[in-house]
C-alpha cells in the first residue's frame, strides 16, 4: 500500500498564504461594507453637530466639574481623562451593530459559510474604533479650548499611538461581548453602559489610580497612565503600550472564543431568527 | 385617563432595554461620588447628587419619552389611532407623562447611594421649596418630550440629532457649574429655560431656603408651562398634519 503524500514545505507556505489571502480578502470587504454603513449612519452635519458634539461637551462636562472640585490639576485631570474615554466610548458601538446584524438576518448566512466569524464582525464594526479614534483625537487636540488643558504639540503623536491602541483594546472587549448582544439584543444598553461606568470608575478617567484592581485588566488604563506621562512632558511610556497590548491581547483572546462558541450556542438553540 | 398611563408603564416595564437608562445614569451617581470623595469635596456631595438625577430625568424624556408616537409607527397602530374618534394627543400626553415619572424613583436610588454607598449625609434644607421646584421641572421635561416626540415624527432626520440633546444641555442648564460662566450668547439661552432655572433652584433648596423663592418658582411655571404649551400645540399640529397625508406614517 502506498504511504499518503505530505505536502512539501512549499507546499504548505502555499496553502497558509491562499488561507491568509482569503482572510485578508474577507477582512477588506468587511471593512468596505462597514464603511459604507458608516456613510448611511451619518451626514457630514449630523455627525459634526449630532455626534460629535455631544462628545465634545460630555468633555468640557467632566472638566466643568473638576472646576467645581476647585482643587489644582483636577480640571486638566477629569479633561483629558474624559477626552481619552471618547475612544473606549465609541468602539463599544459594535455590540449594537452586530446585534443589528442578527435583525437584518446576516447573522444566520455567517453561521452558514464558511468564514471564521470573529474577523467578518470585526472587519463589519471596524468603523467604529475609526471614528472613536477620530473623535477621540478631535476632543483631545480640542482641550485648550474646551477645558483650558495645554497638551504639548510634540506629545500628540504618542498620545494618538496610545489612543489607538486603547481604542482597539476596548473594540475587542466590546467583541468579546458581542454573543450576548446578539442572543438577548434588550442586553445591549446594559452592555455598553455598565463597561462605560467601569472604565470611569476604574480606569483612571475621572479617578486616581491606586494601582492593581479591576483596572488593570480593563483597556485603556495602561494607555490613559501613558498618555498622563506624555502630556505632563515625560518620554514616551514604553511600560504602558506593553501593559496595554497584554490587555488587548487577552481580550481578543476573549472575543475569539466567545464570538464562535456564542454564534454556535445560538445557531443551535434556533436564537438567531 | 388611567389605561393610558396603565398602557404606557407596561411599554415601558415590559421592555427591559429601556430601563438600562434607569439604571445606568444614576450610576453616574457613584463617579461623581468617587470623584468628590477622592478630591476631598464631600460639601458637593449633594450637588453632584442633583446633577445625576437632573440627567436621570432628561436624558430619559429624550430617549424614552420622546419615542411614544415613534413606538406607535414602528408597531403600525399610528393610522388606526389617529382614525380614532378619541383624541389622540391626549393619550400621547398622558402616556408621555407617565413614562417620564418612572424616572422619579432614580432620586432614591441616587440618596441610597450616597447615603448608603458613601457616607454622604445627603439632607434637603428647604424640602418644600426643592418638591415644589421638582415638581416643575418635571412638567417641564414632560412638555420638552411631548415637542420631540411631535419633531421626531415630523422630520425622521431629528432623530439623528437626539445624542446631542444630552452633554451640550446638561451644560447649558448649569448642571454642574453655574450657566452664568457660559460664553454670553449660551448663557442667555439657558437664561429662558426651564431647566436651568429648576436645577438652579433644587441646588439651592439643598443648602437653604433659595432667596427669592416666590419670583424664582413663577418663573419657573411660566417657562414650564410654556413649554408645554408649546409642546402640545407643535402635537396637534403634528397629528392634524398625520390626518391630512402630510406624514409619512411608515416606520
Amino acid at each position: 500500500m502506498p504511504e499518503p503524500i505530505s505536502p512539501t514545505p512549499s507546499r504548505r507556505a502555499a496553502r497558509w498564504l491562499r488561507a491568509a489571502d482569503r482572510q485578508l480578502y474577507l477582512f477588506q470587504i468587511g471593512v468596505s461594507s462597514g464603511f459604507v454603513d458608516y456613510r448611511r449612519m451619518f451626514t457630514w452635519k449630523s455627525w459634526l453637530f449630532g455626534w460629535v458634539l455631544r462628545l465634545v461637551a460630555q468633555v468640557a462636562f467632566f472638566a466643568s466639574m473638576g472646576r467645581l472640585l476647585g482643587v489644582p490639576g483636577s480640571q486638566d485631570y477629569l479633561a483629558l481623562g474624559n477626552a481619552a474615554l471618547l475612544g473606549p466610548l465609541g468602539a463599544l458601538g459594535v455590540v449594537s451593530t452586530v446585534a443589528a446584524e442578527r435583525r437584518a438576518g446576516t447573522l444566520v448566512l455567517l453561521v452558514l459559510s464558511r468564514a471564521a466569524a470573529l474577523p467578518v464582525l470585526a472587519a463589519r464594526g471596524l468603523y467604529w474604533a475609526f471614528d472613536a479614534v477620530l473623535t477621540a483625537t478631535l476632543a483631545t487636540a480640542l482641550l485648550p479650548v474646551i477645558a483650558g488643558t495645554a497638551v504639548p504639540f510634540a506629545a500628540l503623536p504618542g498620545i494618538f499611538c496610545l489612543e489607538v491602541l486603547g481604542t482597539v483594546s476596548c473594540y475587542a472587549l466590546a467583541l468579546a461581548l458581542t454573543p450576548l448582544g446578539m442572543r438577548f439584543p434588550e442586553t445591549r444598553g446594559y452592555l455598553t453602559s455598565g463597561v462605560l461606568v467601569l472604565l470611569m470608575l476604574f480606569s483612571g478617567v475621572n479617578t486616581r489610580l491606586t494601582g492593581g484592581g479591576p483596572g488593570s485588566v480593563l483597556p485603556m488604563t495602561h494607555a490613559l497612565t501613558g498618555i498622563r506621562q506624555l502630556a505632563a512632558g515625560g518620554a514616551f511610556p514604553w511600560p504602558a503600550l506593553g501593559g496595554e497590548l497584554l490587555v488587548w491581547g487577552g481580550w481578543i483572546l476573549a472575543a475569539a472564543v466567545m464570538v464562535p462558541w456564542g454564534l454556535r450556542r445560538a445557531a443551535r438553540s434556533g436564537g438567531l431568527g | 385617563m388611567s389605561e393610558h398611563v396603565r398602557t404606557a408603564l407596561l411599554l415601558v416595564l415590559r421592555r427591559p432595554g429601556v430601563l438600562s437608562l434607569l439604571v445606568f445614569v444614576p450610576l453616574y451617581s457613584v463617579v461623581f461620588f468617587t470623584v468628590v470623595r477622592q478630591n476631598g469635596r464631600p460639601d458637593l456631595a449633594a450637588t453632584v447628587a442633583l446633577t445625576s438625577f437632573v440627567m436621570t430625568l432628561w436624558s430619559h424624556a429624550v430617549f424614552v419619552s420622546s419615542e411614544a408616537v415613534d413606538h406607535d409607527r414602528a408597531e403600525g397602530m399610528l393610522e388606526v389611532l389617529l382614525a380614532a374618534p378619541r383624541s389622540y394627543a391626549r393619550s400621547l400626553i398622558l402616556r408621555i407623562a407617565a413614562t417620564e415619572a418612572v424616572c422619579l424613583p432614580a432620586a432614591a436610588e441616587i440618596a441610597l447611594i450616597g447615603g448608603w454607598g458613601f457616607g454622604f449625609p445627603l439632607r434637603m434644607a428647604a424640602p418644600a421649596a426643592f418638591v415644589a421646584a421638582l415638581l416643575l421641572t418635571f412638567a417641564g421635561t414632560v412638555g420638552s418630550a411631548i415637542l420631540l416626540a411631535s419633531l421626531f415624527v415630523l422630520i425622521r432626520g431629528a432623530r439623528t440629532y437626539q445624542n446631542a440633546l444630552t452633554y451640550p444641555c446638561y451644560l447649558l442648564a448649569g448642571l454642574v457649574v453655574p450657566a452664568s460662566l457660559l460664553p454670553r450668547p449660551l448663557a442667555a439661552v439657558s437664561h429662558g429655560w426651564f431647566l436651568a432655572w429648576g436645577a438652579d433652584l433644587m441646588r439651592d433648596a439643598l443648602h437653604a431656603v433659595p432667596a427669592e423663592l416666590p419670583r424664582r418658582l413663577l418663573v419657573l411655571a411660566v417657562l414650564a408651562a410654556g413649554q408645554n404649551l408649546a409642546g402640545v400645540l407643535f402635537m396637534r399640529r403634528v397629528i392634524r398634519r398625520a390626518r391630512d397625508g402630510g406624514v409619512a406614517l411608515h416606520a
